[in-house]
């Protein structure tokens, strides 16, 4: 079906899905060499148990497939909110306790969370042009206390962050996908009604 | 006459090992005659009443009978098995409809010559799922994704048992490093009319692949002459077609594919293998006068010299 | 004594060349009394010129202006004097007058983004700036995110262009320049484009030219120094006989797709060719990298 018959909402939607998904798939690869560079700087094993560290936003999710548009992108987008916090966490336990002196480290960190940043804007954009309600922005938990935290501590949750946004990013891409089906398919539906 | 009702008694020795078989109550001493599958054995192995068998191996599997030696009566029946306790078990998990399901299949490095049984436990974090079996093939089981995009790694642990042993093997893995579609199908290369170095490959996503909107495929697509052993390679990340452009003209090619999830994951067995050669002109009916010059040296007439645009024409000076 | 007895207003100003200006100088109250010194006394000059009586105006006893129609003419420095005891001139006060022109609106912004290193990308804009303004003008390249704005790039003294270190794709960067000194700021058209549709990525890297069984055949095999995640490349590859001028080109629509390695046919046996490899984002957005090096090969002899 040629584009120019598409409704523009849903060619902007496709638009700004596709490019949504080149996103998230870019942060993963940045994420993936940067949990390398991570583990490396901070002597951790990759494997090491991160049981403990919790109060992440966890990408795993059950009945993936029944989700709705809205709790896909929804869901996407409070867990980019909190990323963007606990990555600028991650950033300053870096700059002021761990390495405090490896810049293009905390350059590569600071790119991620410009995306990061970038893609949340993405989903906003998206949750409006497809007519959902934006989710409230909500205080980001374990934040506060972030200053008692042992320095074996940081670098550990330092790890999980890394590990859940790349997890995080993989799921992105694939609901971004399942959302671009949708959206094909009801604009097709969508124009036979015309 | 020989008596033979008596209940059948299995029992299983050791590759290597000795054996050494009472008549039932019979005494040391007393007569006795040992068959094996109804055939005597020979009275060199036997101590006594007892029937000795030294560093047994698989040709002792058999019937072992032993009957009273006046009345013939049956004293002592056992089936006597060879075989080893298993070795660790080989395990795979592996996820080529994602994100359905994942399987797990199994087997043993080397035969026990006895049964075995398998249990198999999937432990996901806290929770242990269910791995249903098949009939066919015996060694293998599925178990549904409850949970998708987890970074908790799965442990899955396959014990082996026999009448001689257990082994188990346990293997951990994350979610995504299992998923490996099948291969593509439906692979069909055909020539380009008129275009002689060009080959048109189309295939299908593999059909056990559920979701390939959701979960979209890239793919490996290799081609070679089958004048050549070295493969040329190209990625593709959409579509289920690719055109080869610099196909040797007039050679027959091999092309296979490869597919993977664009994200996650390895990649897949190569696809069925196909052949194609490049289109190439019908060779005209050539009389004296008509002879066309030869462009090139090449021996054959339908070798077209490639298309190509003299670029000084256009920028004198090139990289700079 | 005099120089305290009064002041110009307004101080150093900028003015617009071709504009019209007055100045005011005022004389203190108590100068007036005690140095016996009145606002018809004041003679203005520029630089040590005499500016003719018909520009200046007595607005009273304390105030004299003066009024130039067009700067163009005006020297500095602008100095306020009196004719103490009717023949002996004293400076009461002087100001500097720089002359100059707003800014023009920066004119063909563009941008190029540089590949840098494997995934870092540098991006470079210019524009033209327009005519001088005789004045310190500075420009600023200006880029934002519609929910992130980001540091202001200052350009260099020549001007008209300025280096962004770290750029992301897939993200609408929205970019304009903004031109400002003392007489007015103007701002370029704003450009809106993903930087990834502006990249001049980094040329194959270690090309290897290797001969087939067929002697009319050469075979090139290179690394692509971009990452799939990033772009999908196409390729331009030319080729020559190695002492002949004339360079071949591969028909682009041959080496469209995302490669690392194509054979070229159609060669002379026996001979030695040397190979050109460039390549840009497939759909053709962006810019073409440079050649990679030259490579040569030599095609077997026909047996």
């Amino acid at each position: 079906m040629a584009s120019a018959e598409r409704p523009p909402v849903i060619l902007r939607s496709l638009d700004l899905c596709s490019r949504a998904i080149r996103l998230a798939r870019k942060i993963r690869s940045d994420v993936v060499s940067l949990l390398d560079s991570y583990v490396e700087r901070q002597g951790l094993d990759k494997n090491i148990s991160l049981d403990g560290v919790d109060s992440m936003p966890t990408a795993a999710v059950e009945h993936w497939s029944e989700l709705t548009e809205a709790e896909r992108l929804g869901n996407n987008l409070k867990a980019y909110r909190i990323f963007q916090t606990l990555l600028a966490e991650v950033l300053e336990d870096q700059r002021t306790h761990l390495t405090p002196t490896d810049t293009n480290f905390h350059e590569s960190i600071q790119s991620v969370m410009l995306q990061v940043s970038a893609l949340a804007s993405q989903l906003e954009e998206l949750l409006m042009l497809l007519e959902h309600s934006v989710p409230a922005r909500e205080e980001v938990e374990g934040t506060a206390d972030s200053t008692s935290r042992s320095m074996f501590e940081k670098k550990l949750r330092g790890l999980k962050v890394l590990q859940e946004l790349a997890q995080w990013s993989v799921r992105s891409v694939k609901d971004l996908h399942h959302v671009t089906k949708h959206s094909h398919s009801s604009s097709t539906v969508h124009v036979s009604h015309q | 006459q020989r008596h033979s009702q008596q209940d059948t008694r299995v029992q299983y020795e050791r590759i290597g090992a000795d054996v050494t078989m009472k008549c039932g109550a019979m005494d040391w001493d007393a007569a006795v005659t040992w068959t094996v599958n109804g055939s005597d054995i020979d009275e060199s192995h036997l101590n006594g009443s007892y029937l000795v068998l030294r560093n047994v191996h698989l040709g002792h599997s058999g019937q072992y009978s032993c009957y009273e030696g006046s009345s013939w009566h049956l004293k002592y029946q056992t089936s006597l098995k060879v075989g080893t306790p298993p070795k660790e078990p080989v395990l795979m998990c592996r996820s080529n409809n994602y994100p359905k399901r994942f399987y797990c299949s199994w087997h043993l490095p080397s035969p026990t010559y006895i049964p075995n049984t398998f249990n198999i436990s999937v432990i996901h974090g806290t929770r242990e799922m269910v791995c249903e079996k098949e009939a066919v093939p015996k060694n293998r089981c599925h178990i549904r994704y409850l949970q998708l995009f987890s970074t908790v790694k799965y442990k899955v642990t396959l014990t082996v048992t026999n009448a001689l042993g257990r082994n188990s093997t346990t293997i951990t893995f994350d979610e995504f490093a299992i998923v490996k579609p099948d291969p593509p199908e439906n692979v069909v290369a055909k020539p380009v009319p008129y275009s002689p170095r060009r080959l048109e490959v189309r295939w299908n996503n593999p059909s056990s692949w559920p979701d390939p909107e959701s979960f979209p495929l890239k793919f490996f697509l290799r081609y070679r002459p089958l004048i050549l052993d070295q493969w040329q390679h190209v990625e593709l990340s959409d579509g289920t077609s690719h055109t080869i452009t610099d196909a040797y003209a007039g050679k027959e090619y091999i092309i296979q594919v490869a597919a993977k999830d664009n994200d996650i994951g390895t990649w897949s067995d190569w696809s069925v293998a196909v052949h194609a050669t490049p289109w190439t002109e019908e060779p005209k009916y050539l009389t004296t006068e008509a002879q066309a010059p030869e462009t090139t040296t090449s021996s054959t007439s339908s070798f077209v010299p490639p298309p190509t645009t003299k670029i000084c024409d256009q920028e004198k000076v090139v990289g700079s | 004594l005099v120089q305290s007895c009064g002041y110009i207003t307004p101080e150093s100003p900028v003015l617009a060349i071709g504009s019209n200006f007055t100045a005011w100088c005022i004389l203190n109250e108590s100068c007036l009394d005690y140095g016996n010194i009145y606002a018809s006394q004041i003679i203005w000059k520029t630089k040590r010129s005499l500016v003719p009586k018909e520009q200046y105006r007595e607005i009273n006893r304390t105030v004299s202006s003066v009024t130039f129609n067009d700067t163009s003419t005006l020297a500095t420095p602008l100095t306020c004097n009196i004719l103490a005891d009717g023949h002996l001139e004293q400076n009461i006060y002087g100001i500097d007058v720089r002359l100059g022109l707003p800014p023009e609106k920066p004119e063909n912004l563009s941008c190029i983004v540089h590949q840098t290193s494997r995934s870092r990308f540098s991006m470079n804009c210019t524009w033209n700036p327009g005519r001088a303004t005789f004045l310190d003008t500075e420009f600023w390249l200006r880029t934002r995110w519609p929910q992130e704005t980001f540091n202001d790039c200052k350009a260099a003294v020549v001007n008209n262009s300025c280096l962004i270190p770290d750029v992301q794709f897939f993200v609408n960067l929205e970019v304009w320049v903004e031109a400002k000194n003392d007489l007015g700021m103007m701002e370029s058209e704003h450009l809106l484009f993903d930087p990834v549709d502006m990249v001049k990525p980094l040329p194959p890297q270690n090309l290897s030219v290797t001969s087939g069984i067929l002697p009319t055949v050469l075979k090139l095999s290179w690394e692509n120094r971009i990452i799939p995640a990033e772009m999908e490349l196409k390729f331009n590859i030319l080729y020559k006989i190695s002492d002949s001028p004339d360079w071949m080109e591969v028909p682009p629509e041959d080496t469209a797709s995302t490669r690392t390695s194509f054979t070229v046919q159609g060669l002379k046996p026996y001979t030695e060719y040397v190979f050109l490899l460039r390549c840009m984002k497939r759909d053709g957005l962006g810019y073409w990298s440079d050649w990679s090096e030259e490579k040569s090969g030599v095609t077997i002899e026909d047996r």
